[in-house]
Formats: structure tokens, sequence, C-alpha cells
């Protein structure tokens, strides 16, 4: 009995798309057969060989990494890269007095860098309202089935528990912003990608309730718009890091490139999910 | 058929039973496990058994026939059919050449 089980459990290791063209046929052997030890190691071994052979499965999509693990690595390639570029005093420092001998141009560029982080962030952290707005109306509207009630009230919680993480990396943005004025500038790119990519969940609870299908448009294009001034950010950045770069090493300036590439690709990654999520079709029992 | 079944690797034998099984009508896959048993008595395991399957649809020796059952019934293509002829062609001379050779040297029938 227990070893059916666990030849029943060891279906779940294999890919998806062979799980979805065998699954059935293989769960219903392990149910109608004997099962012994062997079987499991059968089944183990099958498995790996479906993965490391994964092309040959019949009706099988091209792999692609998913999305989350993508933004989770690119998440955790900022967090390491924001020691060695924003808060590189020595470097910020030498950087910022040699950018500042060109006069008032770089005030007006740490300033447009802040102002468009911020206008970003803010953005960012918004985007989902107009859902949560939405959600929360259907809630307790009797109009909607009892399956949407409870979809849209799914929405509301996990805006919710996402709320609390935005939140405090909002304020650590604002706490940790004391690295001169070209480290500040530049502070705003190393959190506002992780602000779209935390509201990503409550666009995804959202394609599964039809009634919200609007709201979730717009605060996918919303997050489109927060990505775009994230990557506009940047170039002011970019201007004065090469303006004081006779004073900084070039491991300075590299770190401030490849954070601006990450920070780019991962608020435009977060922007693309959430759109495509938006035009999810739903299916017709979610309708209910 | 050397060439043509190197590619099944270490389900080569498993997918000549497959064939074979599958040659005298379709069946499915608890069906050919039990066939497989009783014509070799080889006892097959499901992992392996649809590690042959896969790779015996991927190059269309075999097909699934549509069916609204749980249990879906394959069948020998006609392309699996050619290469089932073939491979038992060379077992064929495989066992002419043994049993030759071991008639000279043992001299046994």
């Amino acid at each position: 009995m227990i070893l059916r089980v666990i030849a029943r459990s060891m279906v779940s290791l294999y890919p998806h798309a062979w799980r979805q063209r065998y699954g059935d046929e293989v769960a219903d052997l392990v149910a109608s057969r004997p099962v012994r030890v062997r079987t499991v190691l059968d089944l183990i071994g099958g498995a790996a060989d479906a993965w490391l052979h994964h092309r040959r499965i019949p009706g099988r999509r091209p792999f692609r990494v998913p999305a989350t693990a993508v933004l989770y690595v690119l998440g955790a390639a900022l967090w390491f890269l924001w020691n060695p570029s924003t808060r590189d005093r020595q470097s910020l420092h030498r950087a910022w007095a040699e950018a500042t001998d060109m006069g008032t141009l770089a005030q007006t560029l740490q300033g447009m860098a802040t102002s468009l982080f911020a206008t970003a962030g803010v953005m960012g952290a918004l985007a989902m309202t107009p859902v949560v707005l939405a959600a929360r109306g259907a809630m307790d509207d009797p109009v909607h089935g009892l399956v949407t009630r409870e979809r849209a009230r799914r929405v509301v919680t996990t805006a919710l528990s996402v709320a609390v993480p935005i939140v405090l990396l909002g304020y650590l943005s604002y706490a940790t912003a004391s690295a001169g004025p070209l480290g500040d500038a530049m502070t705003g790119g190393f959190f506002v990608p992780g602000v779209l990519a935390l509201s990503l969940p409550v666009f995804t609870v959202a394609a599964e309730v039809p009634s919200l299908t609007s709201e979730a448009g717009t605060g996918a294009k919303v997050l489109a718009v927060a990505a775009i001034v994230t990557a506009l950010a940047w170039l002011p950045v970019a201007a004065l890091t090469l303006l004081g770069l006779a004073q900084a090493p070039w491991t300075f300036a590299a770190a401030v490139t490849v954070s601006a590439l990450v920070s780019v690709c991962m608020a435009g990654l977060a922007a693309r999910h959430a759109l495509r999520r938006s035009r999810t079709v739903t299916s017709p029992l979610t309708a209910v | 058929m050397a060439r043509k079944t190197s590619e099944l690797g270490r389900f080569t034998d498993v997918a000549l039973l497959v064939l074979i099984s599958l040659a005298e009508g379709q069946k499915h896959g608890y069906r050919m496990i039990h066939d497989i048993e009783k014509f070799s008595g080889t006892a097959l395991e499901p992992g392996t058994l649809y590690g042959a399957l896969m790779r015996l649809e991927e190059r269309a020796w075999i097909e699934a026939v549509e069916t609204a059952e749980r249990r879906k019934p394959y069948r020998i293509t006609e392309r699996g059919r050619e290469a089932l002829r073939e491979q038992l062609a060379t077992l064929r001379r495989i066992e002419q050449a043994g049993a030759r050779r071991t008639a000279t040297v043992w001299g046994t029938t």
C-alpha cells in the first residue's frame, strides 16, 4: 500500500509535458499492477530519462525557464551588486566630485535620477490598486458566482500580503540613501525592480477572474510604464558615472553598468509578465 | 537496422518487444506488459515501458489510438512494421550465424 502511494507520487517527478501525455496511463498501471521497490526505482530512472530526453516527448512545448525563477535570480544579483556599486563610498565621492566640476549639470542629473526612480517606485506600488479595488467590489457582489467571489477574495489577500514587503523595500530604499549624492541617485534602481516583481502575484491571481481583466490590463500597463521610467532613470546615473569616470576605478563603472542592466531587465521582465498575465484567457469555469 | 535503433539506447530491446507485441494488434500499456511477459518472460516496469513508448512514438513507429477510455491503446504504424521486419531479419541472421558456428566448433545442431 505504502509502496503504491510512493510509486504513484513518483509520476510527479516527470516533466510536465510527459505527465500530460502519459501520466494518467502510468498512474493507471501503478494502481492496477503489483508494486515493488523495483517499480519505484524504475519510475525514478524513467523520470531522469524523461528529463534528459525531454525533446523526445510527443507534443512537448519548447523548454522555458519560468519567469519567476529568472526574477529571483535577477533580484539576488541586484542585492549582491548593491554593495560594489552604491556602497563604494570612496569611488562614489570621487566620481561625484569630478562630475560637479561640470557645474550644475551634476545636480540636475542627480535630481532627475532620484525623481524618476521615486516615480517608478510609486507607480509600481500603486499598479495593483485598480485590480484590488475591483476585486474588493466583486468580493461582496452577489451578481458574481461563488467561485468568482472566492477568487476576488484571494486577489485582495494576495495584495495585502505583498504590500508588506513592498512597503519594507520602500522604507529600506529611503533609509539607506546616505551614500552621497551619486549613491542616492542610483539607490532607487536597486529597489524599484523588486517592487515591480512583488506585485506580480496579484496579477497572477487576478488572471483567474474574468471580471477583473480590464483592471488587470490597466495595472499591467502602469507596471510597463514604471519599467520604462526605471530604464530612463538609469540614463542620468550613467551620465554622472561617465562624468566622474576619471576619478573612479573601472570596477566601480563596471558594477554600475551591470547593475543598470540587471535592474532594467528585471523591471522589464516583471512588466512583460504582468502584461501577459492580464491577457491570459481564463477557462469558462471561472465565470461561474 | 542497427543505425535506426542505435538512438534507442538501453530501450532497444524493450522497443523490439513492444513492436512484436503490437504486431498482432493494438494494445494499451497494461495488456502490453502482460503480453510481453507471456511471450518473452521479461517483466517490464511502467517507467521502462513508457520510456520505450515515448521513443517509438517520437519516430512514428507506433501511434496512440484515439479513445475516450482512460487506458489509451497504441498501434504499430507502417514504418514500425518495416523497422520490425528489418530487426527480425537481423536477429535471424545472427541466430543462423550462431547456430552454424556452434555446430562447427561444438558439434551441436
